[in-house]
């Protein structure tokens, strides 16, 4: 490391100098106007020194020619791994990390996407993994930029989706130099979050560093898939790397996604096979879309129905198997569900709801509403890997036939030994059974249709409007939907033609909302190089969480159409609070207080245009949407982002 | 951060409900008015699903609904539809079929099984008793719902005739009705 030092000028009192300096700069401007002038002592006023403005300080340390900080070899191993991008908002604890990704690194793999807030951070790196199918990079502060991003990790350790979260902290106390560096600094900076990620590490070298970070990936990435945090020393980061120290990066291999039992899937084709009535029930089952296709083929072989909780693109919703409306089962896929003697749950987490259903009244009860004696199955990754403190498991069910693996890995076997069990009269069966399934399928589809035309030409304008203008502009597009579905009423599952794994990628997991702006965003960006056009409908009161993430769409040029579903309201809250008044017997002329937001509406397309987005809106008339989505598509054609605000019904 | 709830049972329980109503609007038509007790033994049936506005025995619904509704000011009720946060969950027309509340309009149940679920809702929907909603604003509400109107067919609104038609498959190629009936199990091409 090469010093130059200058024993009369060190940088703590040059810059006191200049301190005082500016401040008796104040002063004698203060004193030109005041009076008497002359009964006052002369003023010594310490100019900068010649020194100081020539030479470098005592403490100014440059790296010599050859040495290279830690976090160059970082980046290396980044770049290894194969971050595209990584997302932040820029913190002191990882300064020497961001100078390494954009000089060192080039800014290429991974490139620096600017995040205003640490939530929106790991909720692009949510979102574009359900899109990709690998990890994004998110670095943070290893305090406030944590807490920060704390809910967004929760909400992904939910929806099961890898992100690879790295934390500055500076671990030796005598390096802190600040009031704010000892702020930001913390004996173990992942437990605030380590309930909610599958593995963390803190590598106290290069070494270490290089293969903590390897295996954080592949953890991350072995089924079930969830966030790991990998804690970053400043010093490490900063510093060059010690001479003579042998760096290699460990070769990354992911671990094969695990398999079912071959007994438990041959007991599970035998009452599938056997069975007059089945249900299919998928929760997050399809990664890719081979999965996609596979529980076609499983679903066609049995002719068996299919209820679909979207938790992930799944299933193509207008196969005339699929016997859902929206995310939920419909008055047929309820009977079906009543009826069956075997349902068949594929990485459904809360199995327990299937079957059963819950009265929220005063004493909140259940009932079970599947049949007693209904032979369950599971393939469940889940049950692989859990926690204890957060409750996201669910309810425990009591299931016959429970097969800890991984969906995907586990179908073709599942398949093939369902084949091998079919009999011709079983076909004609299955056939007779398919037939009256895609009646049930039409009919219901006729009658979402008829409750869509309902107040159609209101205003303001009802969902099932805002969502049918939005598929006629986009139907002949390769589309990617990749908002909440839930708070539409699940209007683009009735109304649009989803096929593709890429079309839709469920929601939050942990209904955190700030969730759903950013995650499509990084949506958005998985799906940039693809040249797809990324469709976003987007309620107010999340947005507003953090609407910073506007600018970072117009900043780094995300395409990406987003249509406001603007109800001015928490309104999933509003319809709670109105629960609550009620069954407390109080009326409900108070609700509004505090689920609402009005006096003032906000102006969501100033505020786009604020941070460059191209906004129109409000849209009060719904014979205005059509052209104004129009418009705006254009616009995220030519690359750019858009919204339109829609002042929408509430449902 | 929100937790949102199932509102399955909403649909659930307002639909056994809306069944048993309807059961018992189709009783009603051959015996006339019946009293709460009545419908109570009614409501015991199992298992039946309906839709709560719409489907079968529409006509039977409509002759019990003027017998057993009192009269109210629908110009009013529809004020208080939304006063009472009634459209939050039903829609603005009372037609929105969906986890967070089924449909109620047009035809609304029989006011025999509509005013007792009001007040003592069996799903998840809020209680609304006399002290919060008085009898006369439920009158009100109810002639609201039944001076409702059916909307356009959805074939004579282009977009929704359009969402309707099945775009030819991009890609993935899944079984048609027809085929289910006459051909091979699955897409050509599988087994």
């Amino acid at each position: 490391m090469a010093k130059r030092k200058n024993p009369l000028v060190d940088r703590r009192n040059f810059l006191k100098g200049a301190v005082v300096g500016a401040a008796t700069l104040a002063a004698r401007t203060e004193t030109a106007s005041s009076q008497p002038v002359a009964s006052r002592p002369p003023v010594t006023v310490p100019s900068m020194s010649p020194a100081a403005e020539t030479e470098p300080p005592s403490d100014v340390e440059v790296l010599s020619p050859g040495e290279r900080p830690g976090a160059d070899f970082m980046v290396d191993v980044f770049k290894s791994l194969g971050f595209e991008y990584l997302c932040a908002n820029p913190g002191t604890s990882f300064r020497g990390l961001h100078e390494s990704i954009i000089n060192y690194g080039g800014n290429q793999n991974p490139e620096f996407i600017t995040c205003c807030h640490e939530e929106s951070s790991v909720a692009m790196a949510h979102g574009y993994y359900k899109i990709e199918g690998k990890p994004l990079c998110v670095c943070a502060h290893g305090t406030v930029g944590l807490q920060h991003a704390s809910m967004a990790i929760y909400n992904a350790w939910c929806d099961r989706v890898p992100v690879y979260i790295v934390l500055g902290n500076t671990i030796d106390a005598t390096k802190r130099h600040s009031y704010g560096d000892w702020n930001h600094a913390v004996q173990d900076a992942a437990a605030t979050v380590r309930d909610f990620v599958k593995w963390d590490d803190l590598p106290i070298s290069l070494p270490h560093f290089a293969e903590s970070a390897v295996r954080a990936y592949k953890i991350a990435m072995t089924p079930p898939m969830e966030p790991v945090v990998l804690v970053v020393d400043q010093e490490l980061a900063e510093n060059p790397i010690p001479a003579g120290t042998k760096l290699t990066i460990p070769k990354l291999t992911l671990a094969a996604p695990p398999q079912g039992d071959s007994g438990a899937v041959a007991e599970a084709a035998r009452l599938l096979v056997e069975t007059e009535n089945p249900v299919i029930v998928l929760g997050r089952a399809a990664r890719t879309q081979a999965g996609v296709d596979r529980l076609v083929e499983l679903a066609e072989l049995l002719q068996a129905p299919v209820i679909d909780k979207t938790l992930r693109m799944n299933f193509p919703n207008r196969h005339p198997l699929s016997q859902s409306v929206g995310a939920q089962p419909g008055r047929h896929g309820r009977q079906l569900i009543a009826d069956a003697d075997v349902i068949l749950g594929l990485e459904v987490n809360d199995f327990w709801d299937v079957i059963n259903s819950f009265n929220d009244q005063l004493n909140g009860t259940w009932r079970r509403t599947a049949k007693l004696g209904a032979k369950l199955i599971s393939i469940n990754a889940e049950d692989l890997y859990g926690k204890s403190n957060y409750q996201d498991f669910q309810r425990y069910t009591e299931i016959d036939v429970d097969i800890a693996a991984d969906v995907e890995a586990t179908l073709p076997s599942l398949i093939e030994a369902i084949k091998g069990r079919i009999t011709v009269d079983r076909k004609r069966g299955f056939q007779d059974r398919g037939a009256k399934l895609a009646l049930a399928h039409e009919k219901e589809r006729e009658l979402a249709h008829t409750q869509a035309s309902y107040g159609w030409d209101d205003s303001p304008i009802s969902v099932a409007r805002l969502c049918a203008e939005l598929w006629a502009q986009i139907k002949d597009e390769d589309w990617s939907f990749v908002s909440y579905c839930s708070y539409l009423s699940w209007w683009p599952l009735q109304l649009f033609d989803f096929k593709k794994h890429y079309q839709y990628i469920g929601e939050s997991g942990g209904y955190g909302i700030g969730y759903n702006a950013p995650a499509t965003l990084g949506a958005a960006l998985a799906n940039r190089k693809h040249g797809r056009l990324t469709i976003n409908t987007q309620s107010d009161g999340d947005l507003m969480y953090a609407p910073g993430i506007l600018w970072t769409a117009a900043h780094h040029r995300i395409p990406i159409l987003t249509v406001m579903h603007n109800n001015r309201a928490y309104h999933q809250e509003l319809m709670y609070i109105q629960r609550m008044c009620n069954r407390h017997n109080r009326g409900i002329d108070r609700a509004k207080i505090g689920t609402t937001l009005q006096d003032p509406n906000i102006d969501f397309a100033k505020l786009a245009q604020s941070m460059g987005v191209y906004g129109e809106g409000p849209v009060t008339d719904p014979k205005d949407l059509g052209p104004a989505i129009r418009r705006a598509i254009e616009v995220v054609k030519r690359g750019e982002p858009a919204l339109v605000d829609v002042v929408s019904q509430p449902r | 951060m929100k937790i949102l709830h199932d509102y399955g049972s909403v649909l659930d329980s307002v639909h056994n409900v809306v069944a048993r109503s309807r059961l018992l609007s189709r009783v009603s038509v051959i015996l006339g008015s019946l009293s709460v007790m009545t419908m109570a033994i009614t409501m015991a049936e199992p298992g039946l699903i309906f839709s709560a506005s719409r489907g079968g025995g529409q006509a039977a619904a409509r002759a019990s609904k003027s017998a057993g509704a009192p009269a109210g000011n629908a110009e009013s009720g529809k004020q208080l539809f939304k006063k009472y946060g009634c459209y939050e969950c039903h829609g603005s027309h009372g037609q929105i079929a969906s986890r967070a509340g089924p449909a109620l309009a047009p035809d609304p149940v029989p006011f025999e099984g509509f005013a007792p679920y009001v007040r003592h809702p069996t799903g998840s929907m809020p209680p609304y008793t006399e002290k919060v909603v008085s009898d006369q604003d439920l009158a009100d509400i109810y002639a609201f719902l039944q001076s409702t109107s059916h909307p356009p067919a959805p074939k004579t609104i282009p977009l929704l005739d359009l969402a309707a038609r099945t775009v030819a498959p991009r890609g993935l190629a899944f079984a048609a009705p027809a085929r289910l009936e006459a051909g091979p199990l699955g897409p050509a091409g599988r087994p």
